[in-house]
């Protein structure tokens, strides 16, 4: 195959739009609020970085600076874990905003972050903060119509596709050479944007695979994008009909589809609000056992077998402290209640989620935003692995609490006891650290086949109307 | 000798409605033919069809051979050896005369192209002008600029769609004079217009499209009355 006369046409169309002006100054102004995007992201995501990196070192300095105490005192007094940002948060910060990313982790409880409304934020309400994937999502497509609308209907209306076609250019070379026209610097600039978030997050987690991932999204997406516009130029008959029809295409693909699947799904599969959740959780926690009431069934049952085991009558005559082990089975019975509330929370975020994966195949623009946020680490299912590793850590530190607890404070004199701060130093508080990218892995799937039906469909419509005049 | 352009038998449909009703028509080698018909008779219709232009929504039947090559079965290479002047002149304002040209000519499967500046000068085009960007010329400008192209491609066939339309008697005297010249170079010209006088200074045929049909027109120059035409026009003629 000839590709020269695809270059010749791609070259034409640069000088065309170079000469017209205005196209150039909107891809200035394009990259010019790319780089403010990309800044102001950049600020916020050093915020961000700089409180995590404070509060986990503030953290460790208090716990481990703790004088000698008591263990169920150690255990309110808590422990900060933050979630380890990916340095490609700067292009997307996903859900990050809405979700938080500091768990305050305390003994009978799983705190505010972990019923955080903001983590049902799969919609795309991000308005106040610019970032290079928003401008990638929703700015280039409409710069790029406003650029380029007329690309192939200008030359219906000067009669030089006629003239082209009559002296035997066929229709896919000039269409071929129109997208290559309008693809190729936008392709430069995403493959740039690649190129730097490479050379300032060198080293950070799977950095290959996430920015390859959301490079190969970004590329789909945009090269969909000019397949339309080519299309659409090709077959309308006048300039107007052109731009509104491209207009009415970028609304609905960034605007009205995503907002409106999102608003649906939250409709349909109503999250919990955190509030009625705490109750739920409160009202089970009663039925199930109160650890202050002597004469509660469940905690009664406990100590009878618990004085069974040890062969012994009285609490006071158990060779270990039945303070800590009446903890540590009320520890048990919380964290059971609570992570049965997570668990139906995560389901209802699930079921949303599948809701608007159902219908995504109508905007390419929700599975780019799925893409971008998966990579960079902050969608849904990087949050919810971030608390549960949160849990895991807040489960095992007050199970070793309460151990000491039972085994080295003695139960004749358990108010006035304190155990040496040693013991705080050794307590297993594993890191925390960023899930890897096969967590999002369904919602990868899903938004990779949606990309590529979304190169499929205006391809194959630029063909259908690359035959005709 | 083969016939530069072969019409056989074409007949056109478009939603239904019948436009062209088996045409014939022939251009030999170094003969100018132009094609007269009123309004919606068809005529650029005609020209579209040579062009292999038209969509799925026109029906189309016959055959159509240039320079000897079937349309349908080679239509890029019939297409090469033809040069297509449309009633607007197809260039770009933002190339010059000389770009203009060698971007068409990179487009189109040609083998062998004549100097660019050689046909410009050819076409009567002023030197001054090569250089400048196309969205500075005249429509006449612009019509020497497609012929330069025709004649840098060494069409053998040449389709001009209105040629004279919009153009000032001079303008139009200097592109009936490049009509002829393109004739003795042993071009085909076809030319589809309602410039009746002009038809009658350089074609050799003069033919009537009516009715779906070509209808050869005799008329003189000294029968060339305003009666006359409305008659010609009306078929009665």
């Amino acid at each position: 195959m000839n590709l020269t006369p695809l270059w010749t046409i791609a070259c034409n169309e640069w000088r065309r739009l170079w000469h017209a002006r205005v196209p150039a100054l909107l891809l200035t102004v394009l990259v010019t609020l790319w780089l403010i995007a990309a800044l102001a992201a950049h600020h916020h995501w050093q915020d961000h970085a700089r409180t995590v990196a404070e509060v986990t070192q503030r953290s460790q300095q208090d716990w481990q600076s703790q004088p000698a105490r008591h263990p169920h005192r150690v255990s309110h007094y808590g422990d900060f874990v933050a979630k380890p940002l990916h340095p490609l948060s700067v292009i997307e910060p996903g859900i990050l905003d809405q979700s938080g990313h500091l768990v305050y982790l305390e003994a009978h409880r799983l705190n505010s972050a972990n019923f955080n409304p903001a983590t049902e934020a799969t919609s795309l309400g991000r308005f106040p903060l610019m970032t290079p994937a928003m401008i990638v999502q929703w700015w280039m497509p409409l710069f790029l119509i406003m650029m380029a609308y007329h690309t192939v209907t200008a030359e219906k209306v000067t009669g030089t596709l006629a003239f082209m076609r009559g002296n035997g250019t066929p229709g896919w070379q000039i269409a071929v050479g129109k997208w290559l026209a309008l693809f190729l610097p936008l392709l430069l600039l995403l493959a740039i944007q690649a190129v730097l978030t490479w050379l300032w997050s060198r080293g950070s987690d799977q950095l290959a695979l996430r920015l390859t991932a959301m490079l190969l999204a970004q590329i789909f997406y945009i090269a969909g994008w000019c397949l339309l516009v080519v299309a659409v130029s090709w077959h309308s008959r006048q300039l107007h009909g052109a731009l509104l029809t491209l207009l009415l295409c970028w609304v609905c693909i960034c605007i009205i589809f995503p907002r409106g699947l999102a608003n649906l799904a939250q409709v349909l599969h109503p999250t919990q609000p955190r509030a009625e959740a705490e109750y739920h959780a409160e009202v089970k926690l009663k039925t199930i056992g109160d650890s202050h009431n002597p004469n509660d069934p469940h905690f009664a049952a406990f100590k009878a077998s618990l004085l069974k085991q040890y062969a012994v009558t009285r609490i006071e005559d158990l060779p270990v402290n039945y303070n800590g082990l009446l903890m540590q089975e009320g520890e048990r019975l919380t964290t059971e209640v609570y992570r049965e509330q997570q668990a139906l929370h995560d389901q209802q975020l699930a079921r949303q989620n599948a809701s608007i994966r159902l219908w995504c195949w109508l905007t390419p623009a929700l599975a780019l935003q799925y893409v971008q946020m998966a990579s960079s680490g902050n969608d849904l299912a990087h949050h919810q692995a971030f608390i549960s590793q949160a849990e895991n850590r807040r489960y095992q530190l007050i199970e070793y609490l309460n151990s000491i607890h039972s085994h080295k404070v003695v139960h004749a004199d358990d108010k006035n006891t304190r155990v040496s701060a040693e013991f705080w130093q050794q307590a297993p508080r594993p890191a925390v650290t960023l899930a890897p990218m096969s967590v999002s892995q369904p919602s990868l799937q899903a938004s990779f086949l949606i990309l590529l039906g979304w190169l499929l469909l205006p391809g194959a419509f630029l063909f259908k109307v690359s035959q005709r005049i | 000798m083969t016939p530069l352009l072969t019409v056989n038998q074409l007949s056109l449909q478009f939603a239904g409605r019948p436009i062209l009703n088996a045409l014939n028509l022939t251009v030999e080698t170094g003969q100018v033919v132009s094609v007269l018909g009123s309004n919606g008779a068809g005529k650029s219709t005609l020209l579209k069809s040579i062009l292999g232009l038209h969509d799925g929504r026109v029906t189309q039947t016959g055959a159509i051979h240039i320079a000897g090559i079937d349309l349908v079965q080679a239509r890029q290479q019939a297409l090469s050896q033809l040069a297509y002047v449309p009633e607007q002149p197809a260039v770009y304002g933002h190339l010059s005369a000389i770009e203009n040209i060698r971007y068409f000519l990179s487009l189109g499967a040609v083998s062998q192209t004549l100097d660019i500046t050689t046909c410009l000068s050819m076409a009567g085009l002023p030197e001054q002008a090569w250089q400048r960007p196309c969205s500075d010329y005249s429509k006449g400008m612009k019509q020497k600029v497609m012929l330069a192209l025709a004649l840098a491609k060494q069409a053998r066939l040449l389709l001009l769609d209105e040629p004279n339309s919009g153009l000032d008697p001079q303008a139009t005297e200097e592109l009936n004079q490049l009509i002829l010249q393109c004739k003795q170079q042993g071009m085909g010209v076809l030319v589809v217009t309602h410039d009746v006088l002009s038809a009658m200074a350089f074609s050799d045929r003069l033919l009537m499209l009516a009715n779906g049909q070509l209808s050869p027109v005799n008329l003189d120059q000294q029968a060339l009355t305003l009666d006359n035409l409305k008659r010609l026009y009306q078929g009665q003629l």
